[in-house]
C-alpha cells in the first residue's frame, strides 16, 4: 500500500518530469546581459557612425534622405544590425550552454529546439518585413518593428522556458508601438529594448534562478 | 479511504511508468530516443515498460519513417490522460488527508 512518503516523492516526480520535458530551463540570464551590451554597442555605432554623429533628428534626418542616395544609411545599418544579431545569439547561445554544462543537463533538447525554432520564425517574418521597410524607404519604422516582432517572438518562446519572459515580451511590444509613435526617438526606444531592458532582465534571472 | 486507494492506478506505480507518462501529458508526442534522455533508463528496460504501458491502450504508438531510419514516437491516449489524471487526484487526496 502506498504511504504519504511514496506519493509525495511521485507527486514531486512528476511535476519535475513535466516541467524538464516541455521547457527548457538552461537559458542564462548572463546571456540576456551580454546581448544588451552587444545591442548598446550596437546603437552606439549607428548613432556615431552612421546617422552622422546624432546631429539630426532620427526622423528628420531619414525624411531628408529619401530620394537621396540611401545606400550607405541602409547598408550601413544593415551591417551593423547583422553584427549585433551574431554577436548577441552567439553568446546567448555560449552561455546557456556552458549554464546547462554546469548543472549537468543537457542543452540541445527538444524543448531547446521547440523553442529555437519559434523564436526563429517570428523573427524571421520580422526581419523580412524590416527588409520590406527599408526597401521602400521607409526606415523610421524599422525600429518600431524590430521591437514589435521581437517581442511576440518572446512571448511565443515563454511558453518552452522561463514564463517570466513574457514581461520581457510585452515591455518589448510597449517600446515598439511607442517607437512608433515618436519617430524621432526611434534609436532611443530601440537602445532601451534590446539594450537596457535586456540588462535589467537578465541580471534580474540570473539572481532569480542561478544565485 | 478506500475510493482514493481505487484512483490509484497499478500502471502507474513503476517510476519509470510515471515519468513517460508525465512527459506524456504535456507533449502531444514524444519520440523514443528524447524519452531516453529524459528519463536516463536504458533501451531495453525503456521499452518494457512502454510495451506495457501500450498493452493497458495508456499509450499509443506510431512508427515513421524519416528518411530511411525508422522514428517511433509515442503518445498519451484519451484512456491514459484519464487514468493519470485520476492517479494523480489520488495521489494528492491522500497527501490532504494527514
Amino acid at each position: 500500500m502506498k504511504n504519504e512518503q511514496t506519493s509525495l516523492e511521485d507527486i514531486k516526480a512528476i511535476r519535475q518530469m513535466m516541467e524538464e520535458s516541455s521547457k527548457f530551463l538552461s537559458l542564462s540570464g548572463l546571456s540576456g546581459v551580454a546581448a544588451g551590451l552587444f545591442a548598446l554597442l550596437g546603437a552606439a555605432v549607428a548613432h556615431f557612425f552612421i546617422l552622422d554623429q546624432g546631429g539630426n533628428l532620427y526622423n528628420e534626418f531619414m525624411i531628408s534622405l529619401k530620394g537621396a542616395n540611401t545606400s550607405f544609411v541602409r547598408i550601413g545599418l544593415f551591417i551593423d544590425a547583422l553584427a549585433v544579431l551574431i554577436l548577441a545569439v552567439t553568446s546567448a547561445w555560449y552561455l546557456s550552454w556552458r549554464h546547462a554544462r554546469k548543472n549537468g543537463n543537457r542543452f540541445w533538447t527538444h524543448t531547446a529546439r521547440k523553442m529555437a525554432w519559434n523564436m526563429f520564425f517570428v523573427l524571421a517574418i520580422g526581419g523580412m518585413f524590416s527588409f520590406i521597410l527599408a526597401w521602400q524607404e521607409n526606415i523610421r519604422l524599422v525600429a518600431s518593428t524590430m521591437l514589435i516582432f521581437y517581442g511576440m517572438a518572446l512571448l511565443m518562446t515563454s511558453r518552452y522556458t522561463q514564463r517570466d519572459i513574457k514581461y520581457l515580451g510585452y515591455t518589448e511590444i510597449g517600446l515598439g508601438l511607442l517607437a512608433g509613435i515618436f519617430l524621432n526617438y526611434g534609436l532611443l526606444f530601440w537602445s532601451l529594448g534590446f539594450g537596457v531592458f535586456h540588462i535589467i532582465y537578465g541580471v534580474a534571472m540570473y539572481f532569480k534562478y542561478e544565485r | 479511504m478506500k475510493d482514493i486507494i481505487a484512483g490509484l492506478d497499478k500502471n502507474f506505480e513503476n517510476r519509470v511508468r510515471l515519468g513517460i507518462m508525465s512527459a506524456l501529458m504535456v507533449n502531444e508526442s514524444l519520440d523514443f530516443n528524447t524519452l531516453k534522455e529524459l528519463l536516463g533508463v536504458t533501451d531495453g528496460n525503456l521499452a518494457s515498460h512502454l510495451k506495457a504501458l501500450e498493452k493497458h491502450l495508456l499509450v499509443s504508438v506510431s512508427k515513421q519513417f524519416v528518411g530511411r531510419k525508422p522514428n517511433t514516437t509515442y503518445s498519451a491516449t484519451q484512456k491514459g490522460k484519464e487514468a493519470f489524471t485520476r492517479h494523480l487526484a489520488a495521489l494528492e487526496k491522500l497527501l490532504g488527508k494527514e
